[in-house]
Parts: C-alpha cells; structure tokens; sequence
C-alpha cells in the first residue's frame, strides 16, 4: 500500500464531513467496544494475564536475536525455510522469487496487514500472477481498489448495498442480504483455494522453542490458504517471534478479547513446518520471510522501543475520538489509530508524516484498553517533542512568549490589548506571521482570556460580603 | 542476498539492545517468567456437569454438542445429525477412537456414503472433499473454559477433513476435558513428546466459520464449514474402544 500520508488533513477534513462514513464508526466502534467489554468482564484474572502477556512480549524484545537464530534452527529442522528481508523491498524480491521457481500462477492470501505493508500484491500481479485476498473484508476492498480502513475489519466503510453493487460488477453475482453476499463470496473465493498454487499469510506470533507458526481467524481463509496450495509463504515482521508455548498461550489468552471479545477465534492454527511424508494435505514448501523494514531502529530506540509490543488487535482504533471521527483511510497508509500514528512516523521516517502524531487529543482511552500496556499518548508525545526540536516549529513563537512573561510590564499590556480587541481570540489567526498558530487556532475553540482580577474584585466581594451575612 | 541482509539485521538488533539501558517500563530480560494464570472457576467433574458447561460454550459459540452414553444413543445422535443437515456423503479421519466406535459403520446405516481420508492424498488434496457434505474427526482436547477443541492432524488425519466439507463433526472424549486455555502449552509439549515433535498441524477450533465484515452483522459459514457438531461419548466408553490411534 502506498504512502499517503502527507494528505492526513485534507482527507481527515473530508473523513470529518461524511456522514456515512460518521455513523458507521459510531457504530463500530460502539460494538467493538461493548464486545471487548463484555470479553474482558467474564475472564477471570483479566489484568494478570494481561500483565503476562506483556511480560511475553517484552522478553521477546529483549531476547530478539537469539529468538530469530533459535526460530530459524527449528524453522530449518522441521524442513521449512527461513528468509531474512531488511525491507519491504527484499521481501517482495524473495516472494516473487519464490513463485517464480515454483511456475506460480495463482496466488490466496490470508488477511495480513504485512503484506500490505511491502506492497505484495502488485509485485506479484505484475509478474502475471493472479492474486486473491481471502478475508471476506479483504476481498472487498480489493474489488473495490481500496486500502483497508481497519485492523480488523478492513471493509468496515462498505454498506451491504455497497457490497452488493461491487458483486455484481465485478464477480457478475450478486445477493440482497447479508448471507447471501458472504455465500457469493464463499462460492467464488472456494474455486480459487482449490486452484490456487501457493498461499501467502501473515503471522500472528511464531514460537521461536519450536519453529511454529501461529495464526488466528475467523473466517476459515487463512486455513484454506496453508491447507490447500502446494506452497505456504509465510510473512512475519521480527518482533512477532514469542520464546516458548507459555508466551504464546499467555498472548494468545488477551489477543482474540481485545480485538472481538472472543474467548479464542474460531480458528487458532499451529502449523509446525511443511506437511510431513505421507500427510494428505498441507503445504509441501514452507518459506518464513522474517521481515525488519524499520523494525530495527525502532529496537534501538529506547523510548520508543515499546511500540514493538503490539499485538495488532486494533482496541484502540475502537476508542480512539480521533479514529471514530475520520475512520482509517485518513491515516493514508497501512496502520491506522493510535498505533498507526506511532508505527507509521517510525517505520516511515522518510515520508512527511508529522501531521500523524498531532491527531491525538492524548486522552490516554487508547492505553487504558491496551491488553499489553502499549502507552500510546507518552510515545505520541515524545515523536512531537522530537519534530519540534528538528523541526524548530513553535520556536519562535516559545521565544516571544518567554521574552514578554520575563517582562511583567509587557506582559500585562499586551494581554490588555488583547482582552480588549479580541477577547476570545477569533481574530489571531488572521495576524500577520502567526503561521503554525493561526492554523492550529483556525479549528479550535480556544480559550476565552480571563478578565483581570481587578474588574472581577467587586463581584467577588460582594458574593463574599452576601455569604457572611447569611452565616 | 538473505545470507547479508540476516547478518545486518542481527547485527542491527545486537547493537540495538547492547548500548542502550533497558527502560524501567519492561522487565528485565532475564526475569523469570510468571506462571500463566489459571482460570480457577473452571474444573473438570468428571460428570455430566461438565458436558452441561460445554454445552453452555458451544452454544455460545454457535455449535452444536450431543452426548451419546450408549451405542444406541451415539447412532441416534448420527441419524439426527444425518436428517438435520441433509447429510448424503461422508469422510472421516483413520482415528483408533472413531474405528473403536464403529462411526463410518454408524454412518452407513444412516444411508450416508463414506469416503476414507486416503482420498485426499489419491486425489490431490482439498478438492477431493469439495462436494463432501460430513468430515468427521476426533479431538485430542476440550478447554471447558472457552469450548475450544483441539485437531491434531497427521496421517490418516488430513487437515481439510475438519475444513472444507460443509460440517464438521468432532468426536470427544471424558479423557479429551481440560479445565483451560492455561493447560495448552502442557498439553502440546506432551503431545511433541509423543510423536517425536509436534504435529505439521494443530487446529484449536471454536465453532463454525464465521465473519462480521459486512456491517458488522454476523453469519455463519464463509471459507470453512458451515456447521459445527460436537459428539460426546460420556461414561465408560472403555468395551467399545481403544479410543487411542
């Protein structure tokens, strides 16, 4: 998926003025919440496992490289290969390098939000390689030509009639009601598993004790694309990797209900190297590309690192205000809300991406329903803190300021000024050389000044003269 | 290509971690991992209370659960299963349990074709279950705490029996019950130790497929089967069958 980042404010002003598009989030969100709720209040010890779920997912920070050497032994052992990509770049070269050997001509992915990140489908549909996304979600967007606009509901902005005009253009069959959309799309996707000649899939942790791939769904796809091509390829950024069976049960338990109240998704896979000598199915060729792309430097960041710790169940896009307001397309690339406005800036250091980490009003809702304790509002600040400073934006501004609350004198003249000709500072933006302040106030109430306490004496007086009284 | 880009990256990682202190935020590496925590309300009984609490899960889970005491009860539970999904054609897993109870015989009667799993690997893979109506499997486990069943496939025990056919019949076990999602890495360092590693393949299944990606109203039945039916063989089973593979 391409960067678009640059045209946050734009697309978020247009976000902001569909209606449509308000009510579905409201909507989403409201029952997204209600089912993490409802997840999280029936699971005993909910915060202790959340603490050892963070635990495991710090243990993996901090034992990375012995993690990843460990999980591509047992990778190896098992018959499997293991690909190591620095960027999206690589791994793309390597997938298609794969396909290419193995004369591919058809490829079902599993929903992957990685794969989006290294632009794989057009890397492949440029070699001729029919590409099909599997997850109903997915595969709508891809009808429609349109990125995802959530974690875990990528179509959440498509209505059923959407869906059902999309159907008929596209695939020449179409349905009314819900059901017989997803049969629509059940009968099309199922001739594709059978035919397809490899299975592309993401990872939601990958056990680095026994070189198993774990991943997590609903639908039955990501099943279907490891059970039923001749080749599996796995894509899974570093830090995905957990230590041993205990950190994956310990992620594995708060993963499911942080994202949709489930107690386990209906289909959790452990798939354990290739399919073995005299299996009837599963997948011959097992690759794993374990990809950086950015991740690295992330590591080394100690203020950041912390970043690395999420699970991608998408519980604070659900409570985000600023999320709910201009949904995920906004964000312009691959991961929206709170952790996108993190991941992105970070992952993408090279793009303008500034405008990301300011959409947050820092209300802390996002860290709060975090099943690994990510907090979000302290990273977000600090990325700000760092564009100031490199940026040098508010410095001139900062300087005024300090240079007239030095001076008493100036100070209080100029805030006469002020509350005389502009007491709620409508007018300010249209000073000449307020730049960045006129366009932060162009959106915002700002605060009315105060009227001195001089004028407010009398009043104050009298109301305490009047209480004395009565006492 | 790989063999530079694994060194930069490990190398990329290593100075990482190695120059910077660890932020008081996360654990020290070397802590010693908790215990994952149990989910104490849930035991097994070894008595029909737990067959009610996983009825209570599965219903929730949109599944379907029959407990069979007996042979007769157990055909009964197959006709019923048979007549309500309109079941004309079979496959089943080589499974001690399922050969134990007779169920392709059971199946038979019941006016059902059935198809050993060796069809998949004679005929390719998936596409020899595309129009199979019934895969019939065993479980390895039940977690009485969330109703998820565990599939441990192999051979004779493909993994597209309990995917591709339209429904999915799980037979379990009273030495299948485990209280909770904590026993897992137990149960699966177990089972590698059984066979020598763990299986290409282990499926924790809650239900049937499903999906809420359009307008966040849920249906059941998208990729994978459209049913799931749970038959429990309650009491001593033990005359009947070998139970293990």
């Amino acid at each position: 998926m391409q960067c678009n980042t640059q045209g946050f404010d734009a697309a978020a002003t247009r976000a902001c003025q569909d209606g449509h598009l308000r009510e579905v989030l409201r909507k989403a969100s409201t029952v997204f919440q209600a089912k993490r709720k409802a997840g999280f209040d029936t699971f005993p010890e909910a915060e202790a496992h959340c603490r050892r779920a963070r635990e495991a997912r710090a243990r993996t920070l901090f034992r990375l490289p012995e993690l990843l050497i460990e999980l591509e032994s047992k990778v190896t052992a098992l018959g499997g290969r293991v690909h190591w990509a620095t960027d999206a770049a690589e791994a793309r070269a390597i997938i298609v390098g794969i396909a290419d050997q193995a004369n591919v001509r058809s490829v079902v992915k599993g929903k992957s939000m990685i794969t989006e990140e290294i632009e794989l489908n057009d890397a492949l549909m440029t070699r001729g390689v029919e590409v099909w996304e599997a997850d109903l979600g997915e595969f709508i967007i891809q009808l429609a030509n349109e990125p995802p606009s959530h974690i875990i509901a990528p179509a959440i902005h498509k209505s059923r009639a959407d869906v059902a005009q999309l159907f008929a253009e596209k695939l020449g069959e179409t349905g009314v009601d819900i059901p017989e959309l997803t049969l629509v799309a059940r009968r099309f996707l199922r001739e594709r598993f059978l035919a397809a000649d490899m299975g592309v899939t993401g990872a939601n942790m990958a056990v680095a004790a026994t070189g198993s791939l774990l991943l997590l769904e609903n639908e039955g796809n990501i099943r279907m694309a490891t059970t039923c091509p001749k080749i599996h390829v796995a894509v899974m950024s570093l830090e995905k990797v957990v230590a041993d069976l205990d950190d994956a049960t310990a992620v594995l338990q708060v993963l499911p209900r942080s994202a949709t109240g489930q107690k386990l998704s209906a289909y959790v896979s452990l798939l354990s190297g290739p399919r073995r000598a005299a299996e009837g199915d599963g997948a011959n060729e097992f690759h794993l590309i374990i990809l950086d792309n950015g991740r690295s430097r992330i590591l080394a960041d100690p203020l950041l690192r912390e970043a690395l710790l999420c699970v991608r169940c998408g519980a604070c896009l659900n409570v985000c205000p600023v999320y709910r307001a201009i949904g995920g397309h906004s964000y312009g690339w691959v991961y929206p809300g709170p952790i996108g406005a993190i991941l992105t800036p970070l992952l993408l250091p090279d793009e303008r991406t500034d405008a990301l980490f300011r959409a947050c009003t820092t209300c802390g809702a996002c860290a709060a329903v975090c099943p690994v304790g990510v907090d979000h509002p302290k990273l977000l600040l600090e990325l700000r803190r760092r564009h100031a400073v490199t940026s040098g934006s508010g410095r001139a501004s900062a300087a005024a300021l300090a240079f007239a609350a030095s001076r008493p004198g100036l100070f209080r003249a100029a805030a006469w000024v002020a509350r005389t000709f502009d007491p709620d500072l409508k007018r300010l933006r249209r000073c000449p050389g307020m730049g960045r302040l006129a366009r932060y106030a162009a959106t915002r109430a700002l605060p009315r000044l105060k009227t001195p306490f001089s004028r407010r004496w009398p009043v104050l007086a009298a109301a305490l003269k009047k209480g004395c009284q009565n006492v | 290509m790989s063999d530079d880009s694994r060194t930069n990256i490990l190398q990329r990682l290593e100075a990482g971690l190695g120059t910077l202190p660890y932020p008081g935020c996360l654990p020290a590496p070397d802590s010693i991992p908790s215990p994952l925590p149990d989910a104490a309300s849930v035991a097994v009984q070894h008595g029909p209370a737990d067959w009610r609490l996983l009825r209570t899960e599965l219903t929730n889970l949109r599944a379907e659960l029959d407990v069979a005491t007996t042979r007769a009860e157990l055909a009964e539970a197959l006709k019923r299963l048979v007549r309500a999904y309109g079941i004309e054609t079979a496959v089943c897993w080589e499974h001690g349990r399922l050969a134990s109870i007779g169920i392709d015989v059971l199946l038979a009667a019941a006016g059902v074709k059935v198809l050993a799993a060796t069809c998949v690997e004679e005929s390719g893979g998936c596409r020899a279950l595309r129009d199979v109506d019934l895969g019939v499997t065993a479980a390895d486990a039940v977690f009485l705490d969330c109703g998820a069943i565990a599939v441990r496939s192999g051979i004779g025990r493909p993994r597209s029996i309990s995917l591709v056919p339209r429904v999915h019949l799980a037979v379990v076990a009273e030495e299948d019950l485990q209280p909770g999602l904590h026993v897992l890495p137990e149960l699966l360092r177990a089972w590698g130790e059984e066979e020598g590693g763990l299986p290409s393949a282990i499926h924790l299944i809650s239900g049937p497929s499903g999906t809420a990606d359009i307008e966040l109203v849920y249906v059941q039945g998208v990729h994978g089967p459209l049913a799931l039916h749970v038959l429990a063989l309650s009491g001593d089973w033990a005359g009947a069958e070998g139970h293990k593979r």
